[in-house]
């Protein structure tokens, strides 16, 4: 009889015990103090994926979002601005300009004279133009239409047919704001598979330094 | 004569010793190698390692089949193996009757009680990682499998990235659709998680392709929670977080993903910091340049014969690099780690790659040792027995011989 009891209570107990565990409450609420020792990971000029096809100095004041279709780096800026870097094979740099410029209502151009050139890849003349006002477009099949927007596009011509864009878009404050990180950004894009680091990353006292800020 | 009577201990000794207990948990442990290996197709290796042998599962229901239910709860590998530690060291060493006849099954005993022990150390201490290498480049950090974190730090004003702070994988890995507020000292803000998934999808909110279930969109995207692919064994965790300056600031919502692979930024109170959602990043104390890496493919297949890297290290106490090669079965040893040649890759975009399996395990090399145990055991057992049937046949010969003299 003693044991039968005792039998029972274990059964019970452990019954009990198994509920406890299961119905145990998640905290609301957590305190985070550890912290991880630099590493190579964090040297934003460290090569972590080979499927970047470009690569380019983010400006720390820009949020990295994730590619879409014709976007090879996709960034935010403020509220409402994008910067998007493609690719184009194809068309020339007036034809592709000249789709910025219907963009925003804008007369098209008949050649490149008068615009502003920065150095893009090196040596290569990248020329950049300057559009605001009320912005529409078809976008994934929807009509996309803003007033008081601006663009700042930069395009280059890499060679063997193939452009870079890189293109600002967003509300007009916005976009002037960010015209100097825009431009710096655009003179750091490299191309992958021309480029390779050739030698190894700086280490200072023991902590691994990026040549100058930003991803 | 007087039974006299067990009580409850005595009682537990006999059934934890039991042969019937052997038998069970042996079949038991048939039943869920079989089972894990066939939902392994459906959900991976890793998911389904985890709910097969973790200590946190102690019921299973297999699903197989695509994901249909057997209705059948088997306890948990772990659980199962617990109870034949007990019952082999009970039954097979303790009660066992000890004598020179028994020498040598109380031995090989011994030496399968030990593997258990490797396997709850293993099981308990052992850290998995990754580490992908692409030539040209050092190399000096692993990111761990199926651990995901949540990385913030502050950038300085020119723009160097400090000490990050680390949300690890369990304070987030059971939030669902909750949420959960995480709070640092030095910082002037606090953040809330959301969301959080194993695997996702980044969908862009004007193409209207799937459905937005948390209703959530940030910079033109949300997350979209998708089916994890068994055969690529990738978990693309993602989460919605806001940031809560304590000093009025508008708050700050932003999307995180394991595949952008870059730091989110903000400034509040002027200060500017990035949050990211890699693999947990684990600091290994040596370097790494891949020198090469070659690898060839089983002729008219996608399946690699073998692979090799050369790599060229220095640990953190060493003054001169080295250069070994790494193949399939030659790891590289350096204080307690282990490096494996894991996959490979042709070169992309001109760069050769290759992908390391680090391992650190208290009981590496253990389960030699515990073989041995268990060989050397069995191999006393059959010699006494096979010694006993010799004198045996000897003397039945001699009386045959007498008796026909």
């Amino acid at each position: 009889m003693k044991f039968r009891s005792l039998r029972t209570k274990f059964i019970w107990l452990s019954c009990y015990s198994a509920i406890l565990v299961c119905c145990k409450e998640q905290p609301k609420e957590m305190e985070v103090d550890e912290r991880r020792e630099l590493c190579q990971y964090d040297d934003p000029n460290i090569f972590k994926n080979s499927y970047e096809t470009i690569l380019g100095t983010q400006p720390l004041s820009w949020r990295r979002v994730n590619r879409t279709d014709f976007r090879l780096l996709n960034y935010a800026v403020g509220n409402a601005t994008e910067v998007a870097v493609g690719q184009v094979d194809g068309g020339g740099v007036l034809a592709n300009l000249n789709r910025w410029e219907r963009e925003f209502g804008q007369d098209v151009m008949e050649d490149l004279s008068g615009l502003a050139t920065i150095k893009m890849f090196g040596e290569r003349d990248a020329y950049v133009i300057q559009l605001k006002g009320l912005f529409q477009k078809k976008m994934s099949g929807m009509p996309v239409k803003a007033e008081g927007w601006a663009v700042t596009g930069i395009i280059c011509d890499i060679g063997n047919g193939s452009l870079v864009t890189v293109k600002m878009m967003g509300p007009e404050d916005e976009v002037k704001a960010e015209q100097e990180s825009l431009m710096d950004f655009a003179k750091s894009i490299r191309i992958n598979s021309l480029q390779r680091v050739k030698e190894r990353s700086k280490k200072v006292d023991g902590v691994n330094q990026s040549k100058k800020g930003g991803y | 004569m007087i039974k006299k009577r067990k009580n409850i201990l005595q009682y537990l000794v006999d059934f934890f010793s039991s042969y019937l207990l052997c038998v069970v948990s042996l079949v038991l442990l048939g039943l869920l190698v079989w089972f894990s290996t066939l939902e392994m197709q459906d959900i991976g290796l890793s998911k389904a390692l985890d709910k097969y042998y973790s200590h946190k599962n102690f019921i299973v229901i297999p699903e197989i089949n695509g994901g249909k239910s057997t209705y059948i709860p088997l306890p948990g590998a772990y659980w199962v193996c617990c109870v034949l530690f007990v019952n082999m060291l009970l039954g097979g060493i303790i009660r066992l009757r000890k004598g020179w006849r028994n020498i040598g099954v109380v031995i090989s005993h011994f030496g399968i009680v030990s593997l258990l022990v490797v396997g709850f150390v293993d099981h308990h201490q052992s850290i998995h990682g990754k580490m992908e290498v692409f030539q040209g480049e050092t190399y000096d950090y692993a990111t761990k499998f199926d651990y995901t974190s949540i990385e913030l730090s502050e950038f300085d004003e020119s723009g160097v990235k400090q000490r990050p702070y680390v949300i690890k994988h369990d304070q987030v890995a059971d939030l669902g659709d909750r949420m959960r507020r995480f709070t640092f000292k030095a910082l002037p803000f606090d953040l809330e998680v959301r969301h959080f998934r194993e695997n996702v999808v980044v969908v862009n909110a004007s193409s209207r392709a799937r459905g937005n279930d948390s209703g959530e969109i940030v910079d033109g995207f949300f997350l979209h929670p998708a089916k994890m692919d068994p055969s690529k064994d990738y978990f693309n965790y993602g989460c919605y977080v806001l940031v809560k300056p304590k000093n009025g600031e508008p708050s700050r919502k932003l999307l995180l993903c394991r595949s952008v692979g870059f730091p989110q930024t903000f400034s509040v109170g002027g200060k500017l910091y990035g949050i990211e959602m890699p693999n947990e990043i684990w600091k290994m104390p040596f370097s790494v340049d891949l020198i090469n890496s070659v690898g060839e493919y089983y002729p008219g297949t996608r399946r690699p014969s073998k692979f090799q890297s050369t790599i060229a290290w220095t640990g953190e106490d060493e003054e001169r690099e080295k250069v070994q090669t790494i193949k399939m079965n030659h790891p590289m040893r350096y204080k307690g780690f282990t490096l494996y040649q894991a996959n490979w890759n042709e070169p992309i975009n001109g760069l050769e790659f290759s992908g390391f399996e680090i391992v650190t395990n208290p009981a590496d090399q253990w389960p030699k040792v515990c073989m041995w145990i268990s060989a050397i055991g069995l191999l006393v057992h059959f010699s006494l027995k096979l010694g006993k049937y010799l004198e045996r046949e000897t003397r039945k010969e001699k009386g045959n011989k007498q008796a026909d003299e």
